[in-house]
């Protein structure tokens, strides 16, 4: 989109593409129209012993205040991805300059520092 | 019997809230019947008693009976799509469910006693409490695999009166643009999915271009291992790229309609 008053806020999101993303199923719906264009694409159908199986494991995570239900973990191909490009951009370190090293020294520590045990959230 | 026989307001004011809390004892146990701003109702409106936990419960029951596909799906297809993270997608969704329980009391009924307009009401309400879940969900993980900041995040879970893109039709997307678009988010690095995802989920259009809020800008910088400045650079690529690869099937699509 282009600006076109100098007060106008702008999106580089154009609405068709915003629009296509929800029915792929890359943007969550928030708004009841975006909750019509998504369910179109929709194919997931749960059956009702899957449901009732659903809701006995949301009736136990409500009565036990500590499960916080983790759904999300960082993928750990791309942790081990990062890892040896940082060791290449290590092994390679004489060429680089300092500020660059300091850098590097910087993203190895930290790629480096352990997890938690429960790294699961 | 129903709870909802009369339109319920917006927002009980408190001396409806006490009629209402006083009529759920006698209330009838067949949430079947019941629609979905009353079960919105039953659960935000319940105290402690026992009696109102246990029909809070049912009314929760009955609103995962009749939204868990829909969520389910919702989760999977979030969960397909992002590259940097693994999401559960079932627990995604469960716990969508156990939060909305936890603000039922937030829904406010705009359905105007239209039951379509209320399904699609409360699927909206959900999928702001999934938006916000999995904004959560990732600041966590950068707090857990990086910088131990720790910023509040402001708890927004209203569906907006207004269409955020006024444009916005309802008219489904071609599917050849559909294929192509999911072909092309396939051939992306995880990373540069994740900004694709994380800008068009959670960015908010400015003056100087669409931003993103400072707890998602540090969170995606930890998880791609880019710099604020090429993940900008990055979006602005992406978003480009995806919209010339789009524009020619949409611009077929409209001339053949014509």
């Amino acid at each position: 989109m282009t600006k076109k008053y100098p007060h106008e806020d702008t999106d580089e999101l154009p609405p068709a593409l915003r629009k296509a993303l929800i029915e792929c199923g890359a943007v969550i719906p928030t708004t009841p129209k975006e909750v019509l264009l998504a369910e179109r694409q929709q194919k997931t159908k749960a059956s009702p012993d899957q449901v009732e199986a659903a809701f006995q494991k949301l009736e136990l995570a409500l009565d036990d205040p500590t499960d916080d239900l983790s759904f999300a973990k960082i993928n750990d191909a791309l942790l081990t991805m990062q890892n040896e490009d940082l060791a290449m951009a290590a092994r390679n370190g004489m060429e680089l300059d300092e500020e660059t090293r300091a850098k590097i020294e910087e993203s190895v520590q930290r790629a480096l520092r352990k997890p938690p045990p429960d790294s699961e959230l | 019997m129903s709870v909802t026989t009369l339109p319920i307001p917006h927002k009980p004011s408190v001396s409806q809230a006490v009629v209402i809390t006083l009529n759920m004892q006698s209330l009838s146990m067949d949430m079947g019947r019941e629609t979905d701003a009353g079960l919105m109702l039953l659960m935000g409106a319940a105290g402690p008693a026992p009696e109102e936990q246990q029909i809070a419960r049912s009314a929760l029951q009955e609103l995962h009976r009749r939204y868990y596909p829909y969520v389910l799906a919702i989760a999977e297809g979030y969960s397909e799509n992002f590259g940097t993270v693994e999401i559960d997608a079932k627990e995604f969704a469960t716990a969508t469910f156990k939060r909305a329980y936890e603000r039922a009391a937030s829904f406010e009924d705009k359905s105007k006693a239209n039951p379509e307009h209320a399904k699609l009401q409360v699927k909206a309400w959900l999928g702001v409490i999934a938006r916000n879940l999995s904004r959560d969900a990732l600041d966590k993980i950068r707090r857990r695999h990086g910088h131990l900041e720790v910023v509040p995040l402001q708890e927004t879970i209203d569906v907006p009166d207004d269409e955020p893109i006024p444009e916005m039709d309802t008219l489904s997307t071609p599917t050849a643009a559909i294929v192509a678009l999911r072909e092309a988010l396939d051939a992306l690095k995880p990373e540069d999915r994740d900004i694709l995802m994380t800008y068009a989920a959670f960015g908010i259009p400015t003056k100087s271009g669409r931003e993103l809020p400072k707890e998602a800008r540090d969170s995606l910088q930890e998880r791609t291992g880019y710099e604020r400045s090429n993940i900008r650079q990055k979006w602005l690529r992406l978003t480009r790229k995806l919209e010339a690869e789009l524009e020619p099937i949409l611009t077929t699509q409209r001339n053949s309609n014509k």
